[in-house]
């Protein structure tokens, strides 16, 4: 307040001291509402039992349950299982993609990456109807295609094997581009004397690209793993649509369970409980991530 | 020879980058012939590259099926709502955080950084409890309230709120102009790149949005346009044919959009963190 | 200040704007008049067959306005679930529920629904057999209206049988079933049957059902580790093995699958007849049936494949009108018939048994008299003991399915790990 002064005229309600209550009000009210308080609320559901509509408690009986859970576990793995492979594909793209588009010798750069970005506008569940028509085992296109070039048709939906890979196919699709374009954003600040001094000391273009591209890109990289990852432990359109987590709960993921518990069932105490190990889950892994991205 | 490599180099980036495209684009492209193919011939071998004729029957059936009009007017006025009111209050919160001292702000700025950090399906649950208590569910409030003070949003406009120099601010007030009047009239026209971003960003989230309206709405005329389409999904005969083309209805309003807009909706959706 | 006040205007607006839930017509429940408007779920070709009869019953009813809403039938569930939870938001005034799903709705609502006896549904207990009605009376009460049944059969292809050199009546159990799907298989390389491996156990719960069973038995005890489960499951294991089942995907895979001539027999319920028909007009003569294998010679052959009954949520605004389309729906024969005749719907009112559409023979299914011989069974097929945990057992039972064929899962492990995890399910 080291500004104010008594020349300012106040307002006797609203004045720079008060002012900040008034802005922030809406919000406060709100997150107060709609987030602080189920936040709260749910940790003491996963304590609870339902039978009807009446709540007990039932100490630790939901956690004992989680963790004999063999859905759970299933559910777990596969979350982990796409994240593993999805997330390192994808930024792997998405990173060659964008020093192909930063590339001075490529003209019609707002081309490509309109064309690039497109997927990304599109809703999870259009992706999803989308590619359930194109991955279907025995009309798709998909299997027209590799039959082609001679590859049996593969079961994509029903097979568990396959169902994990068809997920991972549209996650990749529709997010390679977004990633993308960070990238290149990330690549354009990276000082051009850098690459200059690399090649007069005669490093090539692999050699640039590991020592100095992915190095300053650091931050970003650091940005795209922790927002991909996060975004896979919250995975739920997709496996929605186009697999309803089967087959045998292969494409189950944490918060397709939680759903089906929740509002299948109507267990809420068990989907809090739930919904409060994605929760411990989520901040250890961003931890570990901002940790071991971080201090390599 | 050097000159010979480049042009090779350049014949192989080209070549590569349109593989990608067309991986991009070719599901559009499906996805658009499909909605003017009957069912049966959308899942034929060989595949129909070709559209069809089919476009205004399956139109038909869709609309029987469900009262599209209404369905995309429900998305449009929840996503246009709840834009417009979230970017006004996270503007509102992070001018307060950015440009106001005041007594809790670390620990409420704290807070609400904290908030970023919790998934939506913690709240799933109890959010349910509340909008079934206060008898919400199928209406618009149930759908645009819970996500409405957005964590992401007033972290954003903080950000970007930092930058107004305090010397305007200072001076508006010795002409005796109200804190309100101050913030809308003065401080909101210089935060113009940085609302459309916010405003792209909650757009899209709340029209692509499946989840939760997939828990408050179970009568289908207050479907929004991913439930619909999911439900569609969910039928015992799936019509192919309407469904592709419920789903091209569902993209071409956003896909206009953002061919208007594309440099703003690239770096609103990607929540304002890469400046264009 | 003023932009403020605004503020809390335009959101006072909203909300306002926000809260015109559509509220049914609300006719006087006193009064004798029937009239109003209700809406009606149901899906697939039960809802087909609502809104065709519509006209029907506004002849009788003039006054009543009736909209149906198709869903799939997961979806329905799980959005009528949810409007019971709320105390009735978004409900229909009259829904449609497969039977097996009956128990466990009444068990979690028990003030959902409507008692139909009070309404003097009652009246028409004789209209239907006796395993229909247990199935719509929960602890003494009449909560649903019998709609269709679903007596269950073998069906073959004519053709496919006579190129691979075999004979239908020479089909008498499940291991003669085997032997021709594997020379149907040699001969024509065909498969011989569809199942939606991690989806849908159905042919399981025919076998339970032949010997007896649902995933429970009579005393409401696990059924999953009896020697019957057991034996079922080896034996769709060693369809597998043979590899004569084709992997379709849901209800769309197999209606593909029959009209491209993919599989050589669906085992299924009657009303599948009306999708065969509808969607593969060219298979006309090609068709045919036969009662399902047996585990032993001279075993039972019969089981019942789905049928669902009409229910009216208790918080319908309009209980007289949504009573009038239940009894009408279910006890006028002309319907019930429109039902059968376009769609297969199987009518659970048995003076429709003798009409002529049911007794007469089928051009299309070989010219036999298909229907007359699932009208003759119904009586025969074995009560089944279905309870309130039947939609989780049938799900864990489809992934053990799932498990045992795809994963190479032991039959016995599988089993009782299935036990196990429906025990800790139940655990609540």
């Amino acid at each position: 307040m080291k500004k104010n002064n008594s020349t300012i005229k106040h307002n006797k309600l609203i004045n720079p001291k008060t002012a900040p209550y008034y802005f922030l009000a809406p919000s406060v009210v709100l997150l107060v509402i709609f987030t602080l308080y189920p936040v709260i609320s749910s940790f003491i559901l996963s304590f609870q039992g339902m039978s009807g509509v009446d709540k007990y408690f039932v100490g630790f009986d939901n956690y004992i349950r989680l963790f004999k859970d063999p859905i759970f576990y299933k559910s777990l793995v596969n979350t982990f299982q796409i994240l593993i492979v999805q997330v390192p594909i994808m930024l792997s793209l998405a990173i060659l993609i964008a020093v192909g588009l930063n590339s001075s010798l490529i003209k019609f750069h707002g081309f490509f990456r309109v064309a690039y970005f497109l997927p990304a506008i599109t809703a999870l569940v259009a992706a999803s109807i989308i590619f359930m028509v194109i991955l279907d085992s025995n009309y798709g296109v998909a299997n027209y295609l590799l039959s082609l070039v001679g590859i049996d048709p593969i079961d994509w939906l029903n097979d568990p094997f396959w169902a994990k890979v068809s997920i991972i196919v549209v996650m990749t699709w529709r997010w390679t581009g977004y990633n993308m374009v960070i990238f290149l954003a990330g690549l354009q600040t990276i000082p051009k004397d850098l690459y200059e001094a690399a090649s007069i000391d005669g490093a090539g273009k692999v050699k640039q690209f590991f020592f100095i591209t992915i190095p300053q890109l650091k931050p970003v990289f650091i940005f795209t793993v922790v927002m991909s990852t996060i975004g896979t432990l919250q995975l739920f359109d997709e496996a929605y649509i186009l697999t309803t987590g089967g087959p045998n709960n292969a494409t189950m993921t944490i918060t397709l369970y939680l759903y089906e518990t929740g509002f299948k069932y109507f267990e809420f105490g068990y989907a809090s409980a739930l919904a409060y190990v994605l929760v411990v889950i989520i901040a250890i892994i961003s931890w570990v991530q901002m940790k071991v991205v971080g201090d390599s | 020879m050097n000159h010979n490599n480049q042009y090779v180099n350049k014949t192989f980036l080209y070549v590569v980058l349109s593989i990608g495209v067309i991986v991009s684009i070719l599901p559009f492209y499906w996805m658009t012939v499909g909605s003017t193919l009957p069912s049966g011939k959308i899942f034929s071998v060989p595949p129909t590259f070709l559209p069809g004729n089919h476009l205004l029957e399956n139109a038909k059936t869709l609309n029987e099926s469900l009262d599209f009009l209404k369905i995309m007017w429900n998305t449009l006025f929840i996503s246009v709502t709840y834009t417009v009111i979230s970017v006004l209050i996270s503007a509102m919160a992070g001018y307060a955080f950015a440009k106001f001292e005041f007594k809790g702000k670390s620990a409420m700025f704290f807070i609400i950084l904290c908030t970023l950090m919790i998934p939506f399906q913690v709240m799933l649950i109890p959010l349910f409890e509340i909008v079934v208590a206060l008898d919400w569910l199928n209406t618009y409030q149930a759908i645009i309230l819970p996500t409405l003070a957005s964590p992401f949003a007033i972290f954003l406009m903080r950000q970007n709120m930092l930058s107004v120099p305090l010397s305007i601010i200072e001076s508006a007030r010795i002409d005796g102009a109200g804190e309100f009047k101050i913030f809308f009239s003065i401080v909101l026209p210089t935060m113009k790149p940085a609302l459309a971003a916010v405003a792209i960003f909650s757009f899209m989230s709340q029209w692509n949005s499946l989840l939760w309206p997939l828990i408050t709405l179970n009568s289908k005329d207050m479907f929004t346009l991913p439930v619909a389409l999911s439900s569609l999904v969910g039928l015992a005969r799936i019509d192919y044919g309407q469904l592709m083309l419920g789903t091209t209805l569902s993209i071409i309003p956003v896909l206009i959009f953002f061919l208007i807009f594309q440099k703003h909706f690239i770096s609103g959706i990607l929540g304002g963190s890469v400046k264009e | 200040m003023k932009r403020m006040l605004m503020l809390v205007f335009i959101l006072g607006i909203v909300l306002a704007g926000c809260s015109n839930k559509s509220s049914g017509g609300g006719a006087d429940l006193d009064s004798d008049e029937i009239a109003g408007e209700i809406t009606v779920w149901g899906w697939d070709v039960a809802a087909a067959t609502f809104k065709e009869s519509v006209e029907k019953f506004n002849e009788k009813y003039p006054d009543v306005k009736v909209t149906v809403e198709e869903f799939g039938s997961g979806d329905l569930y799980e959005k009528l679930t949810v409007g019971l939870v709320s105390r009735g938001s978004g409900l229909p005034d009259v829904v449609l529920m497969e039977d097996e799903r009956i128990p466990g709705y009444v068990s979690q609502f028990p003030e959902g629904f409507l008692d139909l006896s009070e309404m003097g549904y009652d009246k028409h207990d004789d209209l239907f057999n006796d395993a229909k009605i247990q199935n719509v009376v929960q602890d003494g009460k009449m909560v649903a209206a019998p709609w269709d049944i679903g007596p269950a059969g073998m069906f073959y292809r004519v053709d496919i049988f006579e190129e691979a050199g075999v004979s239908a009546d020479d089909i008498e159990t499940w291991d003669d079933f085997l032997e021709a799907g594997i020379q149907v298989k040699e001969k024509t390389g065909t498969k011989m049957l569809p199942i939606d491996i991690s989806n849908y156990d159905g042919v399981f719960q025919m076998m339970m059902q032949q010997q007896g069973l649902s995933y429970f038995d009579e005393d409401g005890e696990f059924a999953f580790e009896t020697d019957e489960a057991k034996r079922s499951m080896e034996m769709i294991k060693k369809f597998h093995e043979n590899d004569i089942i084709l992997n379709n995907s849901g209800w769309d895979g197999i209606v593909t699958a029959t009209v491209n001539g993919d599989v050589a027999t669906v085992p299924y319920g009657v009303w599948y007849t009306g999708t065969i028909m509808d969607q593969a007009p060219d298979l006309e003569g090609k068709w045919d049936m036969f009662y399902l294998p047996a585990f032993e010679e001279g075993g039972n052959r019969y089981a019942n494949v789905g049928g669902s009954s009409l229910l009216i949520p208790s918080y319908t605004d309009n209980k007289n009108a949504a009573y009038a389309f239940t009894e009408f729906f279910t006890t006028d024969d002309d319907t019930q018939l429109l039902g059968f005749e376009k769609y297969g719907l199987f009518p659970s009112l048995k003076s429709t048994y003798d009409s002529e559409i049911l007794t007469q023979e089928s051009a299309y299914f070989n010219n036999k008299p298909v229907f007359k011989n699932f009208a003759d069974i119904v009586d025969d097929v074995p009560q089944i003991n279905l309870t309130k945990d039947y939609a989780k057992a049938s799900k864990i039972m489809s992934n053990t399915q799932a498990a045992i064929l795809l994963e190479d899962k032991p039959v016995d492990q599988a089993l009782s790990d299935a036990k196990k995890q429906l025990e800790n399910e139940m655990k609540k």
